[in-house]
């Protein structure tokens, strides 16, 4: 088994090109060695025949470790197994030097004694480095970046448990349920002027929260989800569980890393002012990690937005035991035809993930019909407000 | 402590040991009643008289040779060659002679002989007087090879010297007689084979012979004004040689400067250089730099005196090249 | 202020003879120099010996006659000619030749061979293989003789050649200055290596020049070992007392070449046979008889006690072991 890497000790041999018994040029292919880092031919040193095959496809040798005889013909091949001593360490040193210097040599790079012994000490492969010294040559100090700089980048950091949880909770989603995605564009230019409308009241009616986009998409859900029970809906081993109430969480970025889903509960019955204050609220304590397990469970829809990044569309994860997700894009404007014409409209991409398995394409299509529509004639959002 | 000059500490290391051994006595020319040629066996012939502190006949190789019949029979002569330029003379006898009589007698004689000797330039004395020829002693074997730099290596050395019971050549520095330097009043004897850091460093590593030790430390100081580090050890005996202590100051800085007034050419630095490649190849960053006396004859003027031999300010360059 | 004795040839008059004991021991003396150093030719021919051998043949008379005169603490540094030296001096001829075949049993443990053997515990202070190398050192052991007011006496053997060098001036002239205990012994045996004594300097007795030293200088016949007796022991007596150095040459000649295998072509063979036919050993043989010292008898029985005694030397050093070669690195400091 040759030494086909500075770092490498084994290599699994992947394929024989030769069988027993064959004759083989020096030169030709006579098997195929996986190392960790890539597959590599190894070829017969010398014109002979193939003896014996000591190391078999798919098993592994040591560096040094003989995997073949090669042979005059008639000689036994078991019989020189005994024989051949394994190549000694001081062999593997030595041929560590060579392959090393012939994989240095296309480089031709020069190297101080001292850095030498360092990127050795520290495995750096040094042959692709630039050095800083002169005529190029490298130096102890380019030695000592490389070692700080890629223990930089190989850092390890232990995965916190929040986001254990939520890599098991995506892996769960994606592996249980048959995603389907549909996407619209929603006209969203009446709801912004509503918006500003309402914001300039605000102040006036005492404390309370900004009312934001979230907000009216939280309260639209609420409406839709109510219309179309199957969307708030979760499979269970007993049959779809239809939920009563519309609990929609909306997923909120934590600041180091994470992600929360805190649930703001019965939004078909909240008013859109009474949405804002509990968003700010749960918002608010998501942030400072200091939700309530009731805050953080028992939703039935998911909304995410990730507007404020610009992202124009994605799609998202159903969290689990839920059947439908809510993925919401920027706000820009565009082009729009309006009966026959070109207008200037805010528009807003939505994508629609719901579990096929027991939602159909169809029903999702409606009720995000349903949800387009509310948004685009806001004033029926409205109605139940003042 | 008190101070005392060079030549001083060699008088003092002579007495002493002519004190505490009877078979001690010294040999050479205008030792006795003139004090000798720098001074430093001055008082001796008055306190041992012209028995023990023999003037000589002007005959380097009378002289050696003697000091070699001598030990072989009893005695533990100091023998001095005045300048190391006429061991030319003496030759035979410290190389032939004294370096090999016991080997090639089967370990049956023993030659206690001391050759006391000064080197170096400076004091424009021209190519016949300046020489620092270690490298013809350090390549003998046989021979221990001993540079002083300072009156308490000088006194420490010389006395071990002399109790030593193989022949030592001890080279003295005709511009470090002069010097002043602390010496204990105590008793102490220095080791043959054990370096002197005399100053710490961390970005380049200078070994330095004989009077090359103080320029170092000039260099040193100049060098510390622009932040640059440099340690400077002192091997004080060449042979035998710590290497040891040489090549674990590389290993720190990954530079070495070796500097001597010798002639570069097969000098001793070339050994001492060589060494550290051999034992401590990967701990170089850059190639090694010999500061040394340059390949040529000693001239006279002073202008070019100190052309060819090297001063604080050659270092300085030095260190800058491999910094 | 010593006594300034002239180059006279011959011995001097006022000495008498050695006696008989010592006469014999002469004898004795100068027949292992002379087997021991045949034994060596041969087997150096039959290339069982390394390196060189320059054979004192022909010389045996000097150094048997300078030892004779010599206390067993005295000191003697030798040449690289330098077998004659100490066998007289009284070194063994088993560990002497185990030393030529350069094994551990010989006195330098294999490491000094022919030309760097020495024998400290009876004041063999080592041949030298430096032309002239000893001759300082022997002046230092004198002077250290001295200063320990150990009576010990220092006879440095050197060549012809050797007075040429520098150091043998150098020497001589420290150990007048300070009145040593040596005598300088020269070996003149008309040659130094190839080059004949009229080519290499313009005297013909070297013992002339001593007086440029300021001591006194004698030539005898080297090949007499009663002459050489009787000019060295006064030269020991008066360094013994305190009055200082004397140069004594013994005029002589070597029988082969300057080492072994050197067919010597620059001397003309009327001239080695001529010296060849002075023969010391037949020689004093017949004086000894003459003189009524030894019978025929008792001087064959010798011949064949020194005989078996060689013999005996050779194959103690065949049997002896061989060092190994990390014992190259034994008895040494760096």
């Amino acid at each position: 088994m040759p030494v086909l890497g500075l770092t490498m000790t084994e290599g699994s041999i992947t394929r024989w090109m030769k069988q027993e018994g064959d004759f083989v040029r020096k030169g030709e292919a006579l098997f195929e060695v996986e190392t960790d880092k890539a597959l590599a031919e190894v070829e017969a040193p010398e014109d002979g025949m193939l003896l014996k095959i000591l190391t078999k496809e798919r098993s592994t040798a040591q560096v040094g470790a003989t995997v073949a005889i090669l042979g005059a013909a008639g000689e036994e091949g078991a019989a020189i197994v005994a024989e051949r001593p394994q190549t000694s360490v001081h062999d593997q040193q030595q041929d560590l030097s060579t392959a090393s210097k012939s994989s240095r040599s296309a480089a031709a790079k020069r190297i101080s004694p001292r850095a030498r012994r360092l990127a050795e000490e520290h495995n750096v492969d040094w042959g692709c480095l630039e050095g800083s010294g002169a005529e190029g040559q490298i130096t102890e100090g380019d030695i000592q970046l490389r070692v700080a700089e890629t223990k930089k980048a190989d850092a390890v950091l232990p995965l916190p448990r929040i986001r254990q949880i939520i890599a098991e909770r995506l892996t769960q989603s994606q592996q249980e349920r048959a995603h389907i995605y549909l996407t619209t564009t929603i006209d969203m230019t009446e709801v912004t002027s509503l918006r500003t409308r309402l914001m300039e009241h605000t102040p006036t009616q005492g404390v309370g929260s900004e009312i934001t986009y979230n907000d009216v998409f939280l309260m639209t859900l609420g409406i839709c989800l109510m219309e179309y029970p199957w969307m708030n809906s979760s499979l269970t081993s007993e049959g779809v569980r239809l939920h009563a109430s519309a609990n929609v969480g909306i997923a909120v970025v934590l600041e180091d890393d994470g992600l929360v889903v805190p649930v703001i509960r019965d939004v078909q019955r909240l008013t859109l002012k009474h949405i804002a204050d509990v968003r700010q609220a749960l918002v608010k304590r998501a942030r400072e990690r200091r939700l309530l397990p009731d805050e953080m469970t028992g939703g039935t829809f998911t909304l995410s937005n990730l507007g404020m990044y610009g992202v124009e569309h994605f799609t998202a994860i159903i969290n689990p035991p839920e059947t439908g997700i809510l993925a919401v894009g920027a706000i820009t404007d565009e082009p729009r035809v309006l009966q026959g014409r070109i207008r200037i409209r805010s528009v807003m991409r939505v994508t629609l993930g719901v579990d096929h398995r027991v939602v159909d394409g169809a029903l999702a299509g409606r009720f995000l019909q349903r949800f387009q529509a509310l948004l685009e004639k806001p004033s029926q959002l409205i109605k139940g407000e003042k | 402590m008190r101070q005392i000059l060079y030549k001083e500490a060699v008088a003092e290391a002579l007495r002493e040991e002519m004190v505490r051994d009877d078979r001690v006595f010294l040999i050479g020319l205008d030792i006795g009643r003139f004090g000798g040629t720098y001074r430093a066996t001055q008082g001796l012939w008055e306190q041992f008289g012209e028995e023990r502190v023999r003037d000589t006949p002007l005959s380097e190789a009378a002289i050696a040779g003697a000091a070699v019949g001598a030990a072989m029979t009893g005695l533990r002569p100091v023998a001095e060659i005045m300048y190391i330029d006429f061991t030319t003379i003496a030759m035979d006898q410290i190389a032939n002679q004294a370096a090999k009589l016991r080997y090639m007698s089967g370990g049956q004689a023993r030659i206690p002989v001391v050759f006391r000797t000064q080197e170096g330039a400076g004091r424009s004395s021209a190519a016949q007087h300046a020489q620092s020829l270690e490298a013809w002693l350090a390549h003998v074997p046989g021979l221990k090879v001993v540079l002083p730099s300072t009156p308490y290596d000088v006194k420490g050395l010389l006395k071990t010297a002399i109790r030593d019971d193989s022949p030592v050549v001890f080279i003295e520095h005709k511009l470090l007689y002069n010097s002043r330097g602390e010496v204990p009043e105590e008793e102490y004897l220095i080791p043959f084979g054990k370096a002197r850091v005399y100053r710490e460093g961390s970005d380049i590593t200078v070994v330095a012979i004989s009077r090359m030790v103080l320029k170092a430390l000039e260099a040193a100081e100049l060098l510390e004004q622009e932040g640059v580090s440099i340690e400077v050890i002192d091997p004080r005996t060449v042979v035998p040689l710590d290497i040891d202590a040489i090549v674990e100051s590389v290993k720190k800085t990954g530079r070495l400067i070796v500097t001597h007034e010798g002639y570069t050419r097969c000098g001793v630095g070339a050994e001492i250089a060589t060494q550290v490649v051999e034992k401590g190849l990967y701990y170089l960053e850059k190639p090694i730099r010999r500061v040394c006396g340059l390949n040529v004859p000693v001239p006279f003027a002073p202008v070019m005196e100190n052309f060819v031999i090297p001063d604080s300010a050659a270092l300085v360059r030095a260190v800058k090249e491999i910094l | 202020m010593p006594s300034v004795e002239s180059n006279a040839s011959g011995a001097s008059p006022q000495h008498t003879s050695p006696n008989e004991e010592v006469m014999k021991s002469i004898y004795w003396t100068m027949l292992k120099i002379r087997k021991f150093e045949e034994r060596a030719v041969e087997l150096f021919m039959a290339q069982e010996l390394p390196g060189f051998l320059h054979s004192y043949l022909g010389q045996e008379a000097v150094a048997a006659g300078v030892c004779s005169c010599l206390r067993e603490d005295d000191y003697i540094t030798s040449t690289h000619r330098g077998h004659g030296h100490v066998i007289a001096k009284g070194l063994r001829l088993d560990r002497m030749m185990a030393e030529l075949f350069g094994k551990t049993a010989g006195y330098c443990k294999g490491k000094g061979g022919s030309m760097h053997i020495a024998d400290f515990s009876i004041g063999v202070l080592g041949a030298n293989g430096i032309v002239g190398g000893g001759i300082p050192i022997a002046t230092g052991a004198a002077l250290s003789a001295k200063m320990r007011k150990s009576q010990q006496v220092v006879v440095c053997f050197f060549g012809d050649g050797a007075s040429n060098q520098g150091s043998f001036h150098e020497a001589a002239n420290m150990a007048a200055v300070w009145n040593l205990p040596i005598v300088y012994l020269c070996e003149n045996n008309l040659y130094a290596v190839s080059t004949a004594q009229e080519r290499h300097q313009k005297i013909r007795d070297i013992s002339v020049r001593s007086t440029g030293y300021g001591f006194g200088g004698i030539t005898v016949d080297g090949n007499d070992p009663i002459a050489v007796h009787r000019a060295v022991a006064p030269a020991v007596d008066r360094a013994r007392r305190g009055e200082g150095p004397t140069l004594v040459e013994c005029k002589t000649y070597k029988w082969l070449g300057h080492y072994v295998g050197d067919p010597g072509a620059y001397r003309p063979k009327e001239e080695v046979t001529a010296w060849k036919a002075k023969d010391p050993l037949p020689r004093y043989e017949r004086y000894l008889a003459e003189e009524g010292v030894m019978s025929k008898l008792e001087m064959e029985s010798v011949q064949q006690c020194v005989w078996e005694e060689v013999e005996a030397a050779v194959d103690f050093a065949r049997r002896s072991p061989s060092p190994t070669p990390e014992d190259a690195l034994e008895d040494f400091e760096g």
